[in-house]
């Protein structure tokens, strides 16, 4: 394995995961004063605490030691991952990983706090009726931009999805929950494929692709911007056969020219030719550079797809209007912007977080887990 | 009975016949009739058992029908309201019918005269004779004027009725308007929607693509430069799958490359 951290700038981290005794963790734990309880997960348990130092509101994230099988290992492998990259990566767009600390055999993460996601500013349609295009650019801009920075340090997030992208009540998109992530770019690691919320999912990891880059990530947030301009999830599959079906009649059967060595994919399945509809037709309402922006995104051919960079050169974002402010992004009725910050009860869901054994031992699916 | 100075002369009111007073029976209600004299409620049901009787008083006919509740202290009063309505429903001329005010002005002298002779019996019989006189000799005039009198009521009623329907409407109106303005309160929804719109179109700018922040800077050759110059001969080549999945021998050198970089370069100088 490659060490990552030599070429970043960042100082080998202050938070050391083995604590350096007692008296240090007693500190940690008097440090951060809990406030609310957020949701519980198979995995974690997470709440909402005040960080007596510094006056900030955070979430802190617990660990469950999880069976004896897997503590044996030591610790839960997700959140490992999700130490082990957040550490590397700070990014205005990325949620921030402020501490880690443990206490006997649990471990905690302390995560910048967040009011809501975009799962919930989608699904508030009483409340958010419009989500004007200024608005989607905003998303977009901030996601692309998480991505990009992620993409550069050779991290795919690999859980893109509206419930991941965490918003604070400054309009500040953060990309969350890196409990799939993992480095990318070596030559001969497998990975697992049943990565991705299905929905999310691009067509090569439904193919059952083993080596894949970026495009997974950028496949998900064109999929996210399809379901900001409809407001309902854009390729809603109830099986990975269903869910290439779907794509392939809205986009088209891709071929052997427009797709080469599909069919050496491990799960390839020839599907019926289907004509599919232009980008246009699809989104009769998207102005032109936005749908080159959804071309570039929904490319299904992951060669053909653009990266985050690319994307966020191409017009749609330099063009006008420009993106909305951060504080005047629109924000679901469950949390209040001026409301002093004491009841923003979104907070339940912002802090989701799914913790899945993607490392193909079960090949377990990606399920959203119900707090 | 007043001795704290709270003289109620309600109390000394007393029935003429039976000399009931209010103070003893306080559900006592004195009734008076046409010729003015007044009754207390008890003394007209034991009195007038059949429909009609004479005053205890001035033995004047009356009907038990026509007792009503004094208003009025002053029987005399009653009676008058009596002989006028009577008198008003002969004499119904109205100003207009008059050549001159001064016309009408004798007119009234006239109704006044009669109402005057009769409430205080000045002549009564003659009176009564010359009002009988009247009705009979005017007696198509009494009726067109009464007929005008009412479609000109129906008029007014009309009028009145317009009136409160407009009232109800702009009752509803302005409830609805101070609904539509609590909502907007309650929500505040429009006020702040144009707030936002406001504030964005002053603080909002344009997007310039600025590449993130990557430390330190790496002497590093552009992508596309890779297979021309060379560096992909040394990676392993993917195979068809691979390159289907979106994985190309790119990724493995760049990555390759920047890990040895930055594992030589401290702050854009190259390690010796």
């Amino acid at each position: 394995m490659y060490n990552i951290c030599l070429f970043l700038d960042l100082p080998k981290t202050k938070m050391s995961l083995g604590c350096s005794g007692r008296i240090r963790v007693e500190e940690k734990l008097k440090r951060y004063e809990k406030i609310e309880f957020l949701g519980e997960g198979q995995f974690a348990t997470v709440y909402k605490a005040l960080d007596t130092e510094t006056q900030q509101i955070v979430a802190v994230k617990k660990i469950k030691l999880g069976s004896r099988e897997e503590a044996r290992d030591g610790i839960n492998r997700t959140a490992l991952r999700e130490v082990k990259l957040l550490q590397e990566v700070k990014h205005p767009n990325l949620i921030g990983l402020l501490d880690v600390f443990g206490y006997k055999s649990d471990v905690s993460l302390v995560f910048d706090f967040m009011d809501t996601d975009l799962e919930v500013i989608i699904k508030d349609t009483e409340n958010i009726s419009v989500l004007t295009p200024p608005n989607i650019k905003a998303y977009l801009i901030q996601t692309l931009q998480g991505l990009e920075f992620l993409h550069k340090h050779w991290i795919l997030h690999r859980d893109i999805k509206p419930n991941n992208l965490l918003v604070n009540t400054e309009g500040v998109l953060k990309v969350g929950d890196f409990g799939l992530a993992r480095f990318f770019g070596s030559p001969n690691r497998p990975y697992s494929h049943q990565v991705v919320t299905r929905w999310y999912r691009c067509p090569e990891l439904l193919f059952g692709a083993r080596q894949y880059g970026p495009g997974v990530d950028t496949w998900a947030v064109g999929c996210i911007l399809a379901e900001l301009l409809v407001r309902v999830p854009y390729f809603p599959g109830d099986s990975d056969l269903a869910q290439l079906t779907t794509i392939f009649t809205a986009l088209g059967t891709p071929t052997d020219t427009s797709w080469p060595g599909m069919e050496t994919l491990p799960d390839y399945v020839a599907f019926k030719p289907m004509e599919g509809s232009a980008m246009k037709d699809l989104f009769p309402a998207a102005p032109d550079d936005l749908i080159e922006l959804l071309e570039a995104l929904l490319a299904i051919n992951p060669l053909h797809r653009s990266d985050c960079t690319a994307a966020l050169k191409l017009p749609y974002f330099s063009n006008m209007p420009p993106p909305t402010p951060g504080p005047l992004l629109p924000l679901p009725a469950c949390v209040k912007r001026q409301a002093g910050g004491a009841e923003k009860e979104g907070a339940a869901k912002s802090l989701k977080r799914k913790i899945i054994d993607t490392t193909g031992l079960g090949g377990s699916l990606a399920k959203r887990l119900q707090f | 009975m007043s001795s704290n100075g709270k003289s109620d002369h309600s109390y000394e009111v007393e029935c003429p016949a039976c000399k009931t007073t209010k103070y003893r029976n306080p559900q006592m209600k004195l009734m008076v009739n046409t010729c003015g004299h007044a009754l207390c409620d008890n003394c007209v049901r034991t009195l007038f058992i059949k429909e009609s009787g004479q005053c205890p008083e001035c033995e004047m006919v009356l009907k038990r029908s026509k007792f009503r509740v004094q208003v009025f202290e002053d029987p005399l009063v009653e009676k008058e309201i009596d002989i006028r309505r009577r008198v008003a429903r002969v004499y119904n001329k109205i100003e207009e019918d008059f050549e001159t005010p001064a016309d009408y002005d004798d007119y009234l002298e006239e109704v006044e005269h009669i109402v005057y002779s009769l409430a205080h019996d000045i002549n009564r019989t003659e009176t009564e004779k010359k009002l009988e006189a009247y009705e009979r000799s005017h007696k198509e005039e009494i009726k067109k004027n009464y007929l005008r009198k009412s479609a000109a009521d129906e008029q007014l009623e009309r009028i009145i009725e317009e009136e409160k329907l407009q009232a109800l409407q702009r009752e509803q109106e302005i409830r609805k308007e101070m609904q539509r303005i609590n909502d907007m309160n309650k929500s505040n929804r429009n006020a702040s929607l144009l707030k936002v719109i406001c504030c964005y179109f002053v603080q909002a700018k344009p997007y310039v693509y600025e590449p993130p922040m990557l430390a330190p800077h790496l002497p590093l050759p552009a992508w596309e430069d890779l297979a021309p110059a060379g560096y992909l001969q040394h990676v392993r080549q993917p195979g068809p799958a691979a390159r289907a999945g979106g994985y190309t021998e790119h990724y493995a050198c760049m990555r390759a490359l920047h890990d040895f970089m930055s594992g030589h370069v401290i702050h854009d100088q190259v390690v010796r």
